[in-house]
């Protein structure tokens, strides 16, 4: 049976039983509870009638009268009309006695009836209360009092009968109540049952749901604070710390799992091998990478494959014992190197390092380590052993100082030349800076040059090597900075030549160039001197010579114009002939004059276009009918002295007309720019060169016509040679003997190059 | 020459001097050739308050004693000589003598000419310049 089926046949129980007591409690005591009723009410009834009427002290002097209309005090006549409007119970009765019992008013239903007068008696006595009489046989129960000075008697009553006819009326409401309130109990304790049962139930479902593992649900809603609500509470407060706790312990153990994953994944995969061997020499275990190592197939193997590692695995036994000793003495042995022998007998070397297990009693139970296998490393670094004793065999080789230093200063590296220079040892060098190699008053100069150095890569720098003694020696440093594989600034790397020998050498190379410069200075003193002197000379020349030869001719042509009839024909040849060699005389002297101006006197060079210049000479050379000079193509401007470029142009064109031998002269002038030169080419038709006359053409004096013939002074071409030359040209001719010239000359470009 | 006063020659060369006095006879000039043999003479002249001033200076450069720069140097200076108009007739076509005449404040420049007749052309051509050309009474 269920606990609300319990609860519900409890409560309708207990409420029947108390509404039956109640029922039986009121059947029995109802009489009784009636009489009482109705006996108060009478009295209450009595007192308030009573209440309302007049004191026979408002009447005085009328006491004990017998006035008004029938013969009744005035006091009562009123209280009749009082009574009488107020009505009575239908069954009630009232009665006002005078004592000892006289009937003054009746009012009511049985009027035909008057209290016994014992009855009477007996409520005059008691002065006022309740009791029962008897009236013309029909019991009453009746209230009184004695009023006005206790001679009236006033008596309400009221039938019994009439009183217990209402009594079956109350019962049955009485039932009907009971019978109703005790329904409304039964919905009542119902409804709340079910809620109780209900709540229970939920807390059963949660705690079942929890039971089957589902730690998440909770019981909820909790809807009071009362004991259930309470259970309710802590149920769910337990409910989530066994959650939280599974969800550690879980969390705890997925750890251990991981762990113990990661754990068998690294000794399944390493690279190193991993073993615990016994101290008597077996493997006791062994990872897949330890038996590849060994050259076996699985660890099994392995296992299986030594009974003495000492004498089976090293190449040298007795590093097995250092190592145990280690084991004994230290408990552990780190990254110890030893040889072994792979399975199939190869050598490798290996790197252990392996701790010991012990056991309670202090005793080595096992050893477990890790080994590795360093033969590629151990051959990496033979090598660059190998290829650090090649370099630095090969520094010691240099005679130039070699030193490496990192970027602070310190000194890494430095060849034989270095501690033979220095006067210091090796062991000495170790420690040392840049800074210390270096007299003090040269370290900015120093400093600057490793500015440079990290700056730009490279530098140069003359300093002095400081010896161990004190002393100094010149050398050439060449510093450069290396990088490391990341391509960071490591290192300064710096190579030194003993200078001394070439610094004396310079010395003597200033000391030679001072003293050349001073015979120089001296030389050309003597030349300016010399210059001078043949300036004079030249100045001499012109006038000196000249004058003369200027008088010569004069007085021969006045001799030839006075005295010409007296001189006759031969005697005015004559002095014809004395003009003509006084005229040659004159040009060789001016030919002089102008070839030693070409040095001597120098105009400014300025811009000159020999297009224009050209065609003045033309002009001024005035060429004769037959020959015609012409420009091929137009002619540049060139940087020069105008002056000594009309003498070039004009000698050459002369010389073009002076030798013209065709009666179709032609002469054309051209040019070409060829690097940074002008070549310029004055070509003619005319008699032409020999070619072994090519160099002579040029020499001053030297004509190839007999002079009387062309009245030639050798002057020209050697003049152009030099004006070419000074100007930092070149001159030359090509020529057919008989087929005409050219000649060729070349003009710096300067204009360009500038 | 329109002006009557001499003209000064300084002259050392004995042809030369006869050159120019020849050129003045073919040319018919009326004035005075008055021949010096050097600069100092010329001064000594030119100074001597009983000669008559020349209307200008013909001038030789190349001169014994005092040649004619180192005798313009003087002259220019003098306040009572530097007016008279002095036209170097020399031999020298030295640029350096043009500037040094040019910078003492010659008034021609004039390379005596070899041959005779072209001589006499720069005498002619001097005469009809000055006689052209005002020159200061007082000079």
């Amino acid at each position: 049976m269920k606990l609300r089926s319990k609860l519900n046949l409890l409560s309708i129980t207990v409420l029947t039983a108390l509404t039956a007591s109640i029922v039986v409690a009121g059947l029995l005591a109802i009489d009784d509870v009636i009489v009482e009723m109705n006996g108060r009410l009478l009295r209450n009834d009595l007192a308030n009638l009573l209440r309302r009427l007049p004191r026979e002290s408002d009447y005085p002097g009328e006491s004990n009268r017998t006035a008004g209309e029938g013969g009744i005090p005035r006091p009562l006549s009123k209280l009749r009309d009082h009574l009488t409007s107020r009505g009575i119970d239908s069954d009630g009765t009232l009665f006002v006695l005078q004592r000892p019992n006289r009937l003054l008013f009746k009012a009511g239903n049985s009027l035909d009836a008057s209290p016994d007068s014992s009855d009477v008696a007996e409520m005059f006595a008691r002065k006022q209360g309740i009791m029962e009489l008897t009236l013309g046989g029909t019991p009453y129960l009746a209230a009184f009092e004695v009023v006005s000075d206790g001679n009236w008697l006033v008596v309400q009553s009221a039938s019994l009968a009439q009183m217990f006819r209402k009594k079956t009326r109350y019962l049955g409401r009485v039932g009907l109540g009971a019978l109703g309130l005790m329904g409304l109990f039964v919905v009542i304790s119902t409804l709340f049952v079910g809620r109780l049962a209900a709540r229970i139930e939920r807390t059963l479902d949660c705690v079942h749901t929890v039971e089957q593992g589902d730690l998440g649900r909770r019981i909820t809603p909790i809807v009071s604070q009362d004991e259930i609500g309470n259970l309710q509470r802590s149920l769910n407060s337990m409910i989530g710390t066994i959650e939280k706790r599974t969800a550690e312990q879980q969390k705890d153990r997925e750890a251990l799992l991981a762990s113990e994953e990661k754990y068998r994944s690294i000794f399944e995969n390493a690279i190193e091998g991993i073993y615990q061997s016994s101290p008597e020499g077996r493997f006791l275990s062994v990872n897949p990478a330890m038996a590849r190592i060994l050259g076996f197939d699985g660890p099994q193997e392995v296992l299986e494959a030594y009974t003495d590692i000492r004498s089976q695995l090293y190449v040298e036994p007795r590093d097995r014992d250092k190592l145990q000793a280690l084991f004994h003495n230290e408990g552990r042995a780190e990254r110890f190197e030893t040889r072994m022998y792979r399975r199939d007998g190869a050598v490798i070397w290996a790197s252990i390092t392996a701790s010991t297990v012990w056991n309670e009693h202090g005793r080595p139970l096992y050893y477990e380590g890790i080994l590795e296998d360093i033969t590629e490393r151990k051959r990496v670094q033979d090598a660059l052993q190998n290829e650090k004793r090649f370099i630095e065999g090969a520094m010691d080789t240099l005679t130039d100082a070699f030193l490496v230093f990192d970027l602070e200063g310190k000194l890494l590296r430095w060849n034989k030349t270095v501690s033979a220079a220095s006067g210091y040892s090796d062991k000495e060098i170790v420690p040392m800076f840049a800074a210390q190699f270096f007299p003090a008053d040269e370290h900015p100069k120093l400093i600057d040059a490793l500015k440079r150095i990290v700056a730009q890569g490279h530098a140069t720098l003359e300093a002095s090597l400081l010896t161990r003694y004190g002393g100094r020696i010149s050398y050439e440093f060449t510093g450069d900075l290396l990088k490391d594989l990341a391509g960071n600034p490591s290192h300064i790397c710096v190579v030194g030549r003993d200078i001394t020998e070439r610094k004396r050498a310079e010395l003597e190379i200033r000391r030679l160039n001072e003293r050349l410069e001073q015979r120089v200075t001296e030389r050309t003193a003597e030349l300016e001197s010399a210059n001078r002197e043949l300036k004079d000379f030249a100045y001499a020349v012109s006038h000196d010579l000249k004058a003369p030869l200027r008088a010569i001719n004069q007085l021969a042509g006045w001799i030839s114009m006075d005295y010409g009839e007296e001189l006759g024909e031969d005697g005015k040849e004559q002095i014809d002939l004395l003009m003509g060699r006084v005229r040659r005389m004159h040009g060789l002297i001016e030919g002089i004059l102008q070839y030693s101006r070409i040095g001597r006197v120098r105009e400014k060079a300025r811009e000159v276009d020999l297009d224009s210049l050209a065609r003045e000479v033309i002009d001024l050379v005035s060429p004769p009918q037959h020959i015609t000079i012409r420009i091929e193509n137009e002619l540049p401007v060139v940087v020069g002295e105008p002056t000594r470029l009309t003498q070039v142009f004009q000698n050459l064109l002369d010389n073009a007309i002076k030798y013209m031998d065709k009666e179709n002269g032609k002469v054309i002038i051209s040019c070409l720019n060829q690097d940074d030169q002008w070549t310029f080419r004055i070509s003619d038709n005319g008699s032409g060169i020999e070619e072994k006359y090519y160099d002579k053409i040029f020499q001053i004096f030297q004509t190839l016509a007999p002079r009387d013939e062309s009245e030639s002074t050798g002057i020209g071409l050697a003049l152009v040679k030099r004006i070419v030359e000074m100007g930092g040209g070149k001159i030359w001719v090509e020529s057919e003997l008989g087929n005409g010239s050219t000649f060729s000359f070349t003009i710096p470009n300067r204009r360009e190059s500038k | 020459m329109k002006d009557p006063r001499p003209i000064l020659l300084a002259e050392d060369d004995t042809v030369d001097a006869m050159t120019v006095k020849r050129a003045f006879k073919d040319l018919h000039l009326a004035n005075e050739l008055i021949v010096v043999g050097n600069g100092e003479e010329a001064l000594h002249y030119l100074r001597d308050s009983r000669n008559h001033k020349p209307s200008i200076i013909l001038l030789d450069l190349n001169m014994p004693r005092m040649n004619g720069i180192e005798f313009l140097n003087i002259a220019k200076q003098d306040i009572e000589l530097r007016r008279i108009p002095v036209v170097v007739l020399t031999t020298s076509k030295e640029e350096q003598d043009k500037v040094d005449s040019f910078n003492l404040g010659i008034a021609g420049y004039i390379i005596k000419p070899v041959d005779y007749l072209q001589f006499v052309e720069v005498v002619r051509t001097i005469d009809v310049y000055w006689t052209l050309s005002e020159i200061p009474r007082e000079a």
